[in-house]
């Protein structure tokens, strides 16, 4: 039996497919990887592999592999890794044997990496994803974050294949950014929160604020710019990541994977598809500038 | 990495907020970011506008299935997922317009489900901490609230918010009962919630500011079945009271 057992690992760290795709419907939100590009990199670098990957974040992972000679890659941010005491490069294609140790720890930018096998992570497949969806705790091990001494199986399974189209060049962050662009489209609220509230985000930056995790990144605003804005008492109605809602007291939210499937809270912007992966891996702090783009230039980035 | 500084609203922006906004009859045809498109039915909660939601995304679903990624009801819209990769923004757009240019909005909608539920409530105690609260402020006895509460069958208007949670409604009389104040914590799963005239039942632990006014044994989520609810919109749900706990 191949498998491995975790002896050290950063909270909210989790099994992860491409994600849930069918779950809205029945009141679940898709989950899957923070960042999709780092996670399909894992991928491209086994050529072939599982479909699932570990996701972890900012503190990293370590564990111990038991079992046959076994592909493994590792991709996302800029972290440090060691196999048994020797260092890796990053992002990290190589062959794990029985016994080796893999210590991944945190570098100087990302908050979240992928470590992926050429064996699938032996967790059940629930509504057609192995994804774990940590606000609904569902997915991955019994719908929780990984912890330390966790073993998980590594089974064969029908291997996916990385395709030539589903890779973008990954865009990582320099390592000395500390002010970042984030493009956005109107949001769902934006016509009737009015000119002034949109107009308002682009006047100063916000910042990353120390409460993010798979549901939402917290924005600090030193401006309160929206601690006045109208509450406008909603209809409860969808909501997509990457959706920027206004909470009661002002605060910011750029809702992310595990996002709720619906939402009353009013959502001034919408960050385009192609800038959410990056903003998963901005840490606490980060100055975030946003930049208002046509739906018709975010089509033709992708 | 850009580091353009924006410029904020532009005038192009502008137009096209508008023109998000221009509507065919009272439906709205709303981007939301750049894969999904929203179709709006209407902002105030009313039963013909929620019907028109369910029924026009089962139209979806048929219809453009191999073109989309998902079609799902909300309590008044119905959610487009696409990958703009597979479809191109202004084809769907027109394809949608299309099927709504066949489904008639002035028509009062009829209750197209054939699936009827029965749930029974253990009406205040324990399980419905704020049962007494939402009958006395409607100057209610028990016993005159749980009958208006169960008289008439309910629409089940949509799911969401958390797993297998579905809104059934609409109770008419009252729709202005406002939510808590304060949030209450850890509501179990097969909570029966009351705001804003409706009634939402629970299916896993949730943080509401809804009243909790009783419990029943239903649970409408199971992920380990395919699929993992019971109650889908447009569903129609017949309450009563299980007689314990109404005093």
């Amino acid at each position: 039996m191949n498998k491995i057992v975790l002896q050290r690992v950063s909270p909210h760290s989790t099994v992860q497919d491409e994600g849930r795709i069918v779950g809205l419907k029945y009141g679940v939100s898709a989950s899957g990887p923070m960042d999709r590009q780092s996670f399909a990199h894992t991928l491209a670098l086994l050529g072939q592999g599982a479909s699932s990957a570990l996701e972890f974040t900012m503190l990293g992972l370590k564990f111990t592999y038991h079992g046959q000679s076994m592909p493994m890659a590792a991709a996302g941010g800029a972290f440090s890794c060691t196999i048994n005491g020797q260092p890796q490069s990053w992002p990290l294609s190589t062959q794990l044997n029985d016994g080796d140790v893999v210590d991944v720890t945190t570098g100087h930018s990302g908050m979240y990496g992928y470590v992926r096998f050429n064996d699938e992570l032996n967790v059940p497949t629930l509504l057609g994803s192995k994804a774990t969806n940590l606000a609904a705790h569902i997915g991955g091990l019994d719908g929780r974050a990984l912890k330390t001494g966790d073993q998980i199986e590594l089974v064969t399974s029908d291997s996916i294949e990385q395709t030539a189209q589903s890779i973008s060049p990954i865009e990582t962050e320099d390592e000395a950014v500390n002010e970042v662009t984030l493009r956005i489209l109107p949001g769902l609220h934006a016509d009737l929160l009015g000119r002034e509230a949109w107009q308002s985000l682009f006047e100063a930056p916000f910042s990353i604020s120390s409460s993010t995790d798979r549901m939402g990144l917290r924005l600090n605003d030193p401006e309160h710019r929206f601690a006045k804005i109208d509450k406008l008492r909603l209809v409860s109605d969808a909501v997509v990541p990457g959706d920027i809602q206004i909470l009661g007291e002002g605060t910011p939210v750029i809702l992310m994977r595990d996002h709720q499937p619906t939402g009353g809270y009013p959502r001034i912007a919408t960050l385009i598809d192609k800038d959410l992966d990056r903003a998963a891996q901005l840490r606490p702090n980060t100055r975030i500038r946003f930049q208002s783009i046509t739906l018709e230039k975010a089509h033709q980035l992708l | 990495m850009m580091r353009v500084r924006s410029k904020g609203c532009s005038k192009t922006l502008m137009v096209e907020l508008a023109s998000q906004n221009r509507k065919r009859g009272h439906v709205k045809l709303q981007p939301l970011g750049d894969r999904a498109i929203l179709v709006v039915f209407g902002t105030e909660l009313q039963l013909n506008a929620n019907r028109q939601a369910i029924q026009f995304t089962k139209i979806v679903e048929e219809k453009l299935t191999p073109l989309i990624i998902g079609a799902n009801s909300n309590l008044l819209s119905c959610l487009v997922r696409y990958d703009p990769k597979r479809v191109a923004y202004a084809t769907l757009r027109q394809e949608l317009q299309m099927l709504l240019a066949s489904f008639d909005l002035e028509k009062l909608r009829a209750h197209e489900g054939n699936k009827i539920h029965e749930i029974e409530i253990t009406y205040g105690g324990d399980a419905g901490p704020d049962f007494e609260n939402v009958h006395s402020n409607l100057k209610l006895s028990a016993a005159e609230f749980i009958e208006q509460h169960t008289a008439l069958p309910l629409d089940v208007l949509a799911l969401g918010f958390s797993p297998g949670f579905f809104y059934l409604g609409l109770h008419e009389n009252w729709r202005d009962f406002p939510r808590r104040t304060e949030l209450r914590e850890n509501v179990p799963p097969g909570s029966v919630l009351f705001a804003a005239g409706q009634t939402a039942i629970t299916s896993v632990p949730i943080r509401t500011g809804w009243s909790v006014i009783g419990h029943c044994d239903l649970n409408n989520f199971d992920v380990h079945i395919d699929p993992p609810v019971k109650l889908r919109p447009g569903d129609f749900v017949e309450l009563s009271a299980k007689g314990q706990g109404n005093e």
